[in-house]
């Protein structure tokens, strides 16, 4: 057997009963992380049992997005919740042991959210590009009707 | 009943591995409850993803931790290469496994010995890693680094092992075993040490599962999870393989573990040595991850499972890695195992989880 | 007791026993890092420790507990001096104990948690080992016939014969005495405990520099009071006594080497069971017999 990975939509109100079907059926949390996209924040879920990893994404978090905790049902996601709020800003509400932002004692609040100048430019670098190309290909795409 | 006193118990503390903070509520000696708080070490390598493309974070990868190095490597590697959909040579993975299972043993040797400093037992544990460093002699000899390798790329590896070096990893590893298993007797049947281990920082089978402990840590309390047994890369070539398992729960069962684990990685390593085929050791990776391809990845470290995840972005560059190391899925056993303990245990027990916090804190 | 030999003999001590004593730790360094496959440091090495530590700052959290060490310190000096001048063994016993009362206030008195915790080791230490030495000294008098220790060079019979089995005892409790594996709980010369350096954590430069010379008196005379029971009339039982004295030392590196550390509720059963019995049985034999 070999390692099944699957990746599966969620949404924040099914979160905790999902986790609750998960661990009844002896699936175990195996970590929570976070993602910052330009719409917001996607927070995965991940559980494993034997040989088959599921990776549930909860899509475009935002700042007011209230995310309730799954620590009542597996504690040892408290570690992941505090950092995902530490580092990233999201808003988990319930957490067994919540640290209040004091987990990471680092100097600078949402670490993992700054997008640095120089990665900035890239982007915008990148966004220019693909932009350039879809108007050529556009262009394209009317000389050839033109032609036709 | 006593008066509680607050003993602040690291970030710097001679008998910790790694920086970690305790506030540790004690009354008499005897611990009622333990607050652990983490970030001395993060330094936002998960970051650097971002600005370094995908063939150079490998760099980055093996050093997030000194003890996990080549784990991580391996893992990011691993991952990558499912993300794009790389096939690697078979002889490239089963260097991979021999140089990972080479860590293992010189990780949990380093244990021991810090185990053994932790009760007190100073010669056992000079002894411990008088031992690893013919471990250590043999990275040395083969990939030309004693503690970070970078021997490991995306598409294979970047050196070959030759017969030679083969034949003389397995005379080494013969030669550790005699002396290894009266070490192994020392830890296991000598009374004082048994006084130290027996019976402290109990966690039973129950507790085990519903914290999703991980690692050694979790086999001594019989919760079979070791992610080898599902056969990723030159894992699957091996005949049979079975975790090692242990029932009671306690930090002598956790010692034992780790003891056994070494004997069972030289036997792999000695099998694989047998098997290993000829044939190139890398290929050529090219292009990049595409926009919007995900995957992720478990590989069992020495502490346990490892969970790496990769998003791609079209660019070089990775949007996201993460790598989730066992010790951040310990932490909440450790703090139930903390409750209620000796204050001469709290750095035993702290120990058995095999704290690796810089790996935690990335 | 005669003044002027006592202080004659504390002034001897103070000159030799720190001398002897920087030797014998020296020894037991090297021989201790032979054990563990290592080379060792230079002999010297605990007399390079002590300058050093002497040559730094003062940074003491308060002014009272470099006090508290000097009086610990010329305390043991005392006990030495009555001990090595044929004096009372019982007064021996009871100065050496003041000082190391002396050592446990002046960790009281930092107010740190650490040398806290490392203190009250320290007195279930002296609890642990206290009654053993007292009946060290009871059955001295009862095999020799008086408490004066000069009264062993006009013995017909060495103490041994008839105290043998106090001295058996006397020699459990000597490992918590010197600070050895399995009993080096309140403090340890290796650091890696979970007390950090536990009684000795807020002592630095010359305090400590007094302590380490307090610990090197303390062995000379806890390996005299070894020597004591193996000198009779004979001049010759000197040198059985000191080759005695070496086998001993080496006796207790070798046990340090051994053993992972005990925790107190061990070491306080430990010590109060073979008290009982070996010091117990010993003098109701010497008494009723």
């Amino acid at each position: 057997m070999s390692l099944q990975v699957k990746f599966l939509p969620m949404t924040t109100d099914k979160l905790v009963q999902c986790a609750e079907e998960r661990k009844a059926d002896g699936w175990r949390l195996v970590q929570i992380l976070c993602v910052k996209t330009d719409t917001g924040i996607n927070v995965i879920y991940s559980f494993m049992k034997d040989d088959c990893l599921e990776n549930y994404t909860i899509e475009n978090v935002q700042k007011d997005t209230k995310i309730p905790s799954v620590s009542g049902v597996f504690l040892n996601a408290f570690v992941f919740e505090n950092e995902s709020h530490d580092l990233f800003g999201v808003n988990i509400e319930g957490i067994a042991i919540d640290f209040g932002g004091k987990f990471y004692a680092v100097s600078q609040s949402e670490p993992m959210t700054v997008i640095s100048p120089a990665q900035k430019e890239a982007r915008e670098k990148a966004a220019r590009i693909a932009a350039a190309k879809a108007a050529k290909a556009a262009k394209t795409e009317d000389t050839r009707k033109e032609g036709e | 009943m006593g008066k509680a006193t607050v003993i602040p118990f690291g970030p710097q503390h001679p008998v910790l591995p790694e920086p970690l903070h305790l506030d540790l509520v004690v009354e008499d000696e005897t611990v009622i409850e333990a607050i652990p708080q983490i970030g001395f070490i993060h330094r936002g390598l998960e970051k650097l993803v971002e600005t370094r493309d995908f063939n150079q974070f490998v760099y980055v990868a093996e050093r997030i931790c000194g003890i996990c190095a080549f784990g991580h490597s391996m893992g990011y590697a691993e991952t990558i290469e499912r993300l794009m959909e790389v096939e690697i040579p078979r002889r490239s993975e089963y260097l991979r496994v021999i140089w990972h299972e080479m860590s293992r043993i010189h990780s949990h040797l380093l244990w021991m010995g810090l185990a053994a400093d932790a009760f007190g037992f100073e010669s056992l544990f000079m002894h411990c890693w008088r031992l690893r460093e013919r471990v250590l002699d043999l990275f040395e000899a083969t990939t030309g680094g004693r503690v970070i390798f970078s021997v490991v790329k995306v598409g294979g590896v970047t050196r070959d092992m030759t017969a030679d070096q083969l034949e003389r990893i397995k005379t080494t590893l013969e030669g550790i075993k005699g002396e290894y298993a009266q070490i192994c007797k020392a830890f296991l049947n000598d009374t004082s040490v048994k006084n130290r281990t027996v019976g402290i920082g109990t966690i039973s089978e129950a507790d085990a599962r519903a914290q999703c402990m991980v690692g050694p840590f979790a086999r001594a309390s019989n919760f079979d999870n070791d992610i080898r047994a599902l056969g990723n890369g030159a894992y699957g070539d091996l005949e049979d393989f079975s975790p090692i398992l242990d029932t009671q729960g306690d930090c002598y069962a956790r010692v034992k573990v780790r003891a056994l684990e070494v004997v069972q990685a030289i036997d792999i390593i000695n099998e694989l040595i047998a098997k290993i085929p000829a044939g190139d050791v890398a290929v050529e990776v090219k292009g990049a991850p595409a926009e919007g391809a995900q995957t992720s990845n478990v590989l069992e470290q020495p502490r346990g499972e490892c969970y790496y995840y990769a998003l791609g972005n079209g660019t070089k560059n990775l949007e996201r890695m993460r790598m989730r190391t066992p010790t951040s899925q310990n932490i909440a056993g450790m703090t139930t195992a903390l409750a209620g303990c000796d204050l001469a245990d709290v750095n035993m027990i702290v120990l058995t989880i095999d704290p690796c916090i810089s790996c935690t804190e990335r | 007791m005669d003044i002027l030999l006592i202080i004659i003999g504390t002034l001897a001590f103070a000159v030799a026993a720190p001398i002897l004593g920087c030797l014998l730790s020296g020894i037991d360094r090297i021989i201790s890092a032979r054990m563990q496959g290592r080379v060792g440091p230079p002999l010297l090495q605990p007399y390079y420790d002590v300058r050093k530590l002497l040559e730094k700052d003062r940074v003491s959290v308060n002014a009272s507990e470099g006090i508290y060490i000097t009086c610990a310190l010329l305390f043991t000096l005392l006990a030495g001096g009555i001990f090595f001048s044929g004096g009372s063994l019982l007064m021996s016993v009871f100065i050496i104990t003041l000082a190391a009362l002396f050592f446990v206030i002046a960790a009281y008195s930092t107010r740190s948690p650490y040398a806290e915790i490392g203190a009250n080791r320290e007195i279930i230490q002296v609890l642990a080992y206290e009654p053993m030495v007292l009946l060290v000294a009871v059955g001295f008098f009862m095999a020799i016939g008086s408490f004066d220790v000069s009264a062993v060079l006009s013995a017909e019979t060495p103490a041994i014969v008839k105290a043998g089995l106090v001295f058996a005892g006397f020699m459990f409790v000597l490992t918590i005495k010197l600070r050895k594996s399995p009993f080096d709980l309140s403090y340890s010369h290796h650091a890696h405990q979970e007390l950090v350096k536990g009684i000795t954590t807020e002592m630095s430069g010359s305090t400590l520099a007094k302590v380490e010379i307090m610990h090197w008196c303390e062995n000379v005379l806890f390996l005299g009071w070894v020597g004591m029971f193996f000198v009779w009339a004979n001049p010759l039982s000197w040198i059985i006594a000191i080759a005695v004295v070496l086998f001993v030392w080496f006796l207790e590196i070798l046990i340090d080497n051994n053993f992972a550390r005990v925790k107190w509720q061990a070491m306080l059963k430990w010590s109060w069971i073979i008290t009982f019995f070996a010091g117990g049985i010993n003098i109701m034999i010497l008494a009723y017999l």
